[in-house]
C-alpha cells in the first residue's frame, strides 16, 4: 500500500469516525464536563492553600495558567485505545482488519484524531468559561519558539502515550483481561501526570525522581515548556528524557504488537 | 510441542486456485481441574497438553468452484477456514491460496480474497454503508469506474440500493448481512469464504442471499468456501462437499453422490383416497419400507422409502394399492444424511 493510499484510508476512516463519534456527542458534553472539573478542583485547593498563609514554589499566575491550560493538554495528549484492544482480540473483531489490506492501527489513529477534534470543540467553550473566571491571575506566553517548542512536546506526549495505551492493549493478546493494568496505570497518573498537583509543587527531595519519571512527559513537561521560563540546560534534559521514552514506547508497543500477532496466528481469534 | 514447519505447495494446475498438502493445525491448551486449591496450583504448576484440530488435510479447490465444508462443532471446519485466509498459521504441512502461503498475510493475496464471517462485522454501525463501500475503494485501491461498476451490479443483485445511505444500525439483520457481502464483494474477490453466512436470518433472508451468492459465482466465476450449519445453504449452493469430523476429510465429492451412496432409498410420500391395507403393501412392494402412515375416513398418508433402481416400478404399482390423489418423491433430508454419516462414524469409533 503506497504513503497516498494509507493516507486516503486513514482520512476516510477519520471522516468514518467523526461521523460515529457526532451520534454521541451528548455523552461526549457529560465526559468533557467532567474532565474540566479535575484543573477546577485542583485550582481551588492551591489558590485556598495560597490563601492560608503557605508559601508556594510557583506564582499564583503559573498555578492558574497552568491549570487552565492543563485540560486542553491532557486532551491533545490522550489515547484510549488500551481499553478496547484486549477485547477486540478476546472478541475476534481483529480478525477482520487482518483479513484486508489495511492495518488496524489505520483505524485506531483515526479514530484518535477524529474524537480528539470533537472533544476539542466541545472543550473549548468550558476552558474559555474557566479561564474568564480566573482571567486576573491568567497570562499566557507568546512566542514562536517557546510555542513550537511546546507544540513539539505535546506531539511526542500524544505519540508517547498512544504507543503507552498500544502496549497495554497489546497484552491482551496473552491475557484475556488488562482491566487492572489500566487501573494501576490509572492510579499512578493520578499522582504523577500532574492534573492535579502540579509536578512543581512535589517535595524537593523528589524532584530528581519526578523530572525524570515517564508521566511527566505527557504534558505536564509541554505545560513547562510553555509557562515555566526553563533555561536551555532544562529544555534539553527534558526533551532528551522525552525522547528516550518516547522512542522507548514505540519500539515496545511495534516489537510487542509483533510477536502478540505471531502468537494471534497460532492460536487464532 | 509440535515443530513449527510450512512449505510452500506449488499449486500443480493453473485452473487449481487453492490446494492444501497434508495440512495440520495443533492447538496447545491447559487443563485446570475445579476447586480452589487446583486453581492455586494451576498458578505455579500448569499441564499442558496438545490438541490436533486438523489432522493432514488434502484439499484442492478449483477456480469457479463452489465447495461445503461441514462437520459437527469442533471437526475442525473453522480452524481450516482460518488457515486458508490467512488467519491461522499451519503447524505442518502446506497451503497455497492463488499461488500465496496465506498466513503471510501479503496485501497482493489480501486484495484478491475476501471473507464474511456471519456473527463479525465488517460495517460501522453509526454511518451508512455507502461510508463502508468508500473506505473499501480506499483501501482496495479502486479506481471510480470500477467502484461505482461494482456497487451498482451488487446493489441491483441483492436490491440493496435503497438501503446504501442508511445508518447501518437502522437495518435489519437480513439487509445489514446483504450489505456484508457488498462490502465483502466490492474488490471483486477471486476467491470469496464464508463462515455461516445465514446464521440468523430469517428464511426470505436466507433464500436471497443464497440466490445472490448463486448470482455472484455464476457471474463473476468467484471460488467460493463455504462452511455452515445450514444444510439448505449447502444443498442450494455447493456442487461438492467436504465433510470433517475429528480433523480429517471424511469425504470430498458431489453432493449428489453423497445422497445417493448414504441414503440409497427415494423417500415417497403417497396419499390414497381411501384406506390402505399394509399387508398389500407389502405383498405388491416386497423391496419398499412402511415408514409411516395416517387415515381418516376420506383418505390415507403414506410414507415409504422405495431402492432407487426399483423407483419406477414402485411408482408404476401404487395404483394397485387403492386410488392415488398426490405423490411427492424426495431424497432423504440432507441434514438427515449428514447426522447419520456423522453417527456411523462415532459408532464405528466406539466399536473395538
Amino acid at each position: 500500500m503506497t504513503m497516498s493510499q494509507k493516507w486516503r484510508v486513514i482520512r476516510r476512516l477519520f471522516a468514518i469516525n467523526c461521523a460515529s463519534t457526532m451520534a454521541y456527542r451528548f455523552e461526549f458534553i457529560i465526559w468533557m464536563a467532567g474532565s474540566i472539573v479535575t484543573p477546577i478542583v485542583g485550582l481551588a485547593i492551591w489558590r485556598a492553600t495560597a490563601a492560608s498563609g503557605a508559601t508556594l514554589p510557583v506564582s499564583a499566575t503559573y498555578l492558574t495558567t497552568y491549570f487552565v491550560m492543563s485540560s486542553l493538554f491532557a486532551l491533545a495528549t490522550s489515547s484510549w485505545h488500551g481499553e478496547w484492544m484486549p477485547s477486540m482480540i478476546r472478541e475476534g473483531k481483529l480478525s477482520i482488519w487482518l483479513m484486508r489490506p489495511g492495518s488496524v492501527y489505520f483505524e485506531i489513529i483515526a479514530n484518535n484524531l477524529a474524537e480528539k477534534v470533537i472533544k476539542l470543540v466541545v472543550l473549548l467553550p468550558m476552558v474559555g468559561i474557566f479561564g474568564w473566571f480566573f482571567r486576573d491571575d491568567l497570562a499566557v506566553p507568546g512566542g514562536v519558539l517557546r510555542w513550537t517548542l511546546t507544540i513539539i512536546s505535546l506531539l511526542l506526549g500524544a505519540i508517547m502515550f498512544f504507543s503507552l495505551r498500544a502496549l497495554v492493549g497489546t497484552i491482551g493478546f496473552w491475557m484475556e483481561e488488562t482491566r487492572s493494568i489500566n487501573v494501576a496505570i490509572g492510579l499512578l497518573e493520578g499522582i504523577l501526570l500532574g492534573g492535579i498537583i502540579p509536578l512543581a509543587l512535589f517535595p524537593e527531595w523528589s524532584q530528581g525522581f519526578v523530572a525524570a519519571q515517564v508521566f511527566r512527559f505527557r504534558f505536564a513537561f509541554s505545560l513547562d515548556v510553555l509557562l515555566a521560563d526553563l533555561s536551555t540546560a532544562e529544555l534539553i534534559q527534558g526533551f532528551a528524557w522525552q525522547l528516550a521514552w518516547t522512542a522507548g514506547m514505540v519500539a515496545a508497543s511495534v516489537w510487542l504488537w509483533n510477536r502478540g500477532r505471531a502468537v494471534f496466528s497460532a492460536v487464532g481469534g | 510441542m509440535v515443530e513449527l514447519h510450512t512449505r510452500a505447495l506449488a499449486t500443480t494446475s493453473s485452473d487449481v486456485v487453492i490446494s492444501t498438502d497434508h495440512l495440520v493445525k495443533t492447538y496447545q491448551y491447559h487443563r485446570q481441574q475445579a476447586g480452589l486449591v487446583n486453581a492455586l496450583k494451576s498458578l505455579v504448576h500448569r499441564e499442558y497438553q496438545t490438541r490436533v484440530a486438523v489432522k493432514g488435510i488434502d484439499l484442492a479447490v478449483r477456480r469457479g468452484e463452489v465447495v461445503g465444508l461441514l462437520g459437527p462443532n469442533g471437526a475442525g471446519k473453522t480452524t481450516t477456514l482460518k488457515m486458508l485466509t490467512g488467519l491461522l498459521r499451519p503447524s505442518d504441512g502446506a497451503v497455497s491460496v492463488l499461488g500465496f502461503q496465506p498466513w503471510q498475510r501479503e496485501t497482493e493475496f489480501l486484495r484478491r480474497i475476501a471473507l464474511v464471517m456471519g456473527q463479525k462485522s465488517m460495517l460501522w454501525w453509526d454511518v451508512s454503508a455507502m461510508e463502508s463501500l468508500l473506505l473499501h475503494k480506499d483501501m482496495y485501491g479502486l479506481d471510480e469506474a470500477t467502484f461505482r461498476e461494482s456497487v451498482d451490479e451488487l446493489a441491483e443483485l441483492l436490491d440493496v440500493r435503497q438501503h446504501l445511505d442508511i445508518q447501518v444500525r437502522r437495518l435489519s439483520l437480513g439487509e445489514r448481512m446483504k450489505l456484508e457481502l457488498m462490502v465483502a464483494l466490492v474488490h471483486r474477490p477471486e476467491v470469496l469464504f464464508l463462515d455461516e453466512p445465514t446464521i440468523g436470518l430469517d428464511v426470505v433472508a436466507k433464500a436471497r442471499v443464497r440466490t445472490f451468492l448463486a448470482d455472484v459465482n455464476r457471474h463473476r466465476g468467484t471460488t467460493i468456501v463455504i462452511t455452515s450449519h445450514d444444510m439448505d445453504d449447502i444443498e442450494a449452493l455447493c456442487q461438492r462437499v467436504m465433510i470433517m469430523t475429528q480433523g480429517e476429510i471424511e469425504y470430498d465429492g458431489d453432493l449428489t453422490q453423497l445422497v445417493r451412496t448414504t441414503q440409497p432409498r427415494k423417500r415417497i410420500r403417497v396419499v390414497f383416497g381411501g384406506p390402505v391395507d399394509l399387508e398389500t403393501v407389502r405383498t405388491q412392494l416386497p423391496d419398499v419400507d412402511v415408514k409411516d402412515r395416517t387415515e381418516d375416513h376420506s383418505e390415507a398418508v403414506v410414507m415409504i422409502e422405495s431402492p432407487r433402481d426399483v423407483l419406477s416400478e414402485t411408482l408404476s404399482r401404487l395404483p394397485l394399492l387403492g386410488p392415488v390423489i398426490d405423490i411427492d418423491v424426495s431424497d432423504t433430508d440432507i441434514d438427515e444424511i449428514i447426522r447419520e454419516l456423522f453417527t456411523r462414524r462415532s459408532e464405528a469409533e466406539v466399536s473395538p
